[in-house]
């Protein structure tokens, strides 16, 4: 693989957080630690319209976890090249280099690497490395009951589903040029109107 | 705090120090021969150059505090060709063994007298790029707070009023302790001049920052709000910290003059202007690290 990707279906997620689930369970993460997060989005209000109220509100999820961007802050500022991305373009921090800092977790607008308080260094989601060797998907992926997540080669996923938009909570592609396809969810016109809310702030907030 | 920034504060604050106290004693050398001579030396508390050692030495140690993982610290230099963390670690280093020279230079008087000078200059230089690479750590493109013109103008403000603040206090305790007499009160009103003016400037500036971040939308998932609550309390009294050490500052130098008469009352007096200083600063860079959010999630 050259560049890995995520594919993402806004419509489709029910917000169940099985894939947040299932990458704890399948790295054996501490608490605290979650390299996949869905997060709640939500916002409208009611107003009234002649004698009648009426409503705007939505709500979606979207799940994120790391982007193994095509231009990657996290492997730039990092002091100690801990950071690096291999062959197959999937971004991995090394444990042995790795002095835990915590300036990737800073700088990363995805809220990726995520600091290990027992192994004193930071960590990530390195897509399931051995999975993918074997041909599978990452655990994420598959795990999903909606069928909301796909896993490729960037270019074969703009192929299968276009280029798609990103929506909020993601920032401008341009800091990072991260390797995920959003299918937007319905509703997220609002968000250019308003600025929603996080509504699980404190659950996805950094652990 | 944002990520227990305590130990950054203090890191950043004590580096910052030592770089001012160093440009201070450069400038010494140059501007006044005879307040230099003075300065004492070697392993004495009052001597700058010793003092900045052992303030960079804590500077060190607080950095190490900050690490999940210290033993790995050496490979904190390791990636210099992109990373300005890299750089700054490489640039402590620098200005900690240009601070060693001078202190040595100073302490043994070798007979290539160009070698006081020369490691004067080297240690002044090193600061400067020290604290401009500090800077630079801070100016992250995903993180709007920081990515501003504040930032390397407060880093750079703070060098100078905690350098300026420490030497006067420094000069103003070697007349009262060892009373040399040769440190200048010329030369020490010159430098609380100068202090007065770093002050306001860090007013100002404070001030038209705060300003201008009000009028915007902080970016990201996170709700800060820079005009409630703590975070606006603790602006308020900074501002105020600011006005009362200007003005101490400035009712200083105009009680100078009369310094011969009652010298530890000055020092008294300083020390007091001194302590607030480091309160305002100690605030000013933990409201910095508070301020702390970045772009998306």
């Amino acid at each position: 693989m050259n560049r890995p990707a995520f594919y993402f279906d806004a419509n489709a997620c029910s917000g169940c957080k099985t894939c947040q689930i299932a990458c704890k369970d399948k790295n054996d993460l501490p608490p605290g630690v979650r390299w996949r997060r869905v997060y709640e989005v939500t916002g409208g209000d009611w107003e009234k319209q002649g004698k009648a109220w009426v409503n705007n509100i939505y709500a979606y999820n979207i799940s994120l976890a790391c982007m193994h961007c095509d231009d990657p802050v996290c492997l730039r500022v990092c002091p100690t090249k801990a950071i690096s991305k291999n062959e197959n373009g999937i971004v991995d921090i090394d444990p042995s280099l790795c002095m835990g800092c915590k300036y990737c977790a800073w700088v990363c607008p995805y809220g990726a690497p995520q600091f290990n308080e027992e192994a004193g260094i930071m960590t990530k989601c390195n897509l399931c490395a051995d999975y993918i060797e074997e041909g599978k998907n990452p655990s994420c992926v598959d795990s999903c009951p909606m069928r909301a997540m796909d896993f490729g080669e960037y270019d074969e996923l703009v192929l299968k589903y276009g280029k798609q938009g990103d929506i909020y909570p993601l920032p401008n592609r341009h800091h990072t040029e991260p390797s995920i396809l959003v299918n937007p969810h319905r509703s997220a016109d609002h968000v250019e109107l308003e600025r929603p809310e996080i509504s699980n702030l404190e659950e996805v907030r950094d652990a | 705090m944002h990520n227990n920034s305590w130990s950054l504060v203090f890191f950043t604050l004590l580096s910052q120090a030592c770089a001012g106290i160093m440009i201070f004693l450069a400038a010494t050398f140059f501007i006044d021969q005879q307040t230099f001579q003075a300065i004492p030396t070697g392993l004495n508390f009052l001597a700058p150059d010793f003092l900045a050692l052992l303030l960079m030495a804590f500077a060190v140690l607080f950095s190490f505090l900050h690490l999940g993982k210290p033993l790995h610290a050496v490979n904190a230099i390791n990636h210099l060709s992109s990373s300005w963390l890299s750089r700054e670690i490489f640039a402590v280093l620098i200005f900690g063994i240009s601070v060693l020279s001078v202190f040595l230079t100073r302490m043994f008087e070798p007979s290539q007298e160009w070698l006081i000078p020369v490691s004067l200059i080297f240690s002044a230089i090193s600061g400067v790029f020290l604290v401009a690479i500090i800077s630079k750590v801070y100016l992250i493109k995903t993180i709007p707070p920081w990515n501003s013109w504040h930032t390397p103008t407060s880093f750079f403000l703070s060098a100078l009023i905690l350098g300026a603040a420490a030497t006067v206090l420094l000069f103003l305790s070697s007349i009262g302790i060892l009373k040399t007499g040769f440190i200048t009160p010329t030369y020490i009103l010159g430098l609380s001049w100068a202090l007065a003016i770093f002050l306001s400037i860090e007013t100002i500036t404070t001030l038209i920052f705060h300003a201008k971040r009000l009028q915007k939308s902080p970016a990201g998932i996170e709700r800060i709000s820079f005009n409630t609550g703590k975070y606006h309390t603790l602006h308020l009294i900074r501002i105020f910290i600011l006005f009362v050490a200007l003005f101490f500052t400035l009712y200083f130098i105009f009680r100078l003059p009369g310094i011969s008469d009652n010298f530890q009352a000055h020092i008294r007096f300083f020390a007091m202007i001194f302590s607030l200083i480091v309160i305002e600063e100690i605030i000013g860079r933990s409201q910095f690290y508070a301020s702390y959010y970045r772009v998306g999630v």
